[in-house]
């Protein structure tokens, strides 16, 4: 991540094939959104949520470039 | 061994009514704080700032500052000290305020600033300054 203290922190991104709205309940990922989840770098997750995919690129979130070092791992 | 089933059934968390109560992550440095229990999505104003937006009717809900510890040791260059108990969120988004540069930003920290005075919102001093 472009963080100051934390650019050796990782952030998982990707498209679930559900998202749950309560414990029980689950609906389809929204549409246009990518969901994120952010841990340092001994992997503790400090956050996670969904937000608005790049408009040129879906696998990633808005202005992915310049929020992003380089993509480390993919499947 | 415990099965993660049996430990998570005696283990259940009670649940409280949603109040407006902002959450020091360590692990992040960050502060999250929702004005609403809405589903919602974030949405990035800068390095700093992410605000959470209702995914029903885009209306702003909460948000996230990032660096917390590192922002208060600013005020410390400026000789202000911390010495009560709780610190008032609007005194930590006011210190967002005056350092950014993006007008964008201070006319959501003036505004997120305006919605935690309403609920008197704070954050107990010693989870910021420990660590």
């Amino acid at each position: 991540m472009e963080r100051d203290e934390f650019n050796d922190g990782f952030c998982y991104c990707g498209i679930p094939a559900e998202k749950y709205v309560t414990e029980d309940a689950k609906v389809p990922p929204p549409p246009g959104m990518v969901f994120l989840i952010f841990v340092n770098k001994e992997f503790a997750i400090f956050e996670f949520r969904w937000e608005k995919m790049c408009k040129t690129n879906s696998n990633y979130p808005e202005n992915y470039d310049t929020r992003f070092k380089h993509k480390t791992w993919s499947p | 061994m415990v099965s993660l089933n049996e430990f998570l059934e005696n283990n259940q968390a009670k649940v409280e009514p949603f109040r407006p109560c902002p959450l020091y992550v360590p692990e992040g440095d960050s502060l999250t704080f929702y004005l609403k229990d809405e589903d919602s999505y974030g949405e990035r104003i800068d390095e700093l700032l992410t605000i959470y937006k209702s995914t029903k009717t885009d209306e702003i809900v909460g948000c996230q500052i990032k660096g917390v510890r590192r922002k208060l040791k600013e005020l410390q260059k400026f000789t202000v000290t911390l010495k009560d108990a709780n610190l008032g969120l609007g005194l930590l988004f006011l210190t967002y305020m005056a350092t950014t540069e993006s007008p964008t930003a201070r006319h959501q920290y003036e505004w997120l600033g305006k919605q935690a005075a309403k609920v008197r919102a704070s954050v107990p001093t010693g989870e910021l300054l420990a660590g």
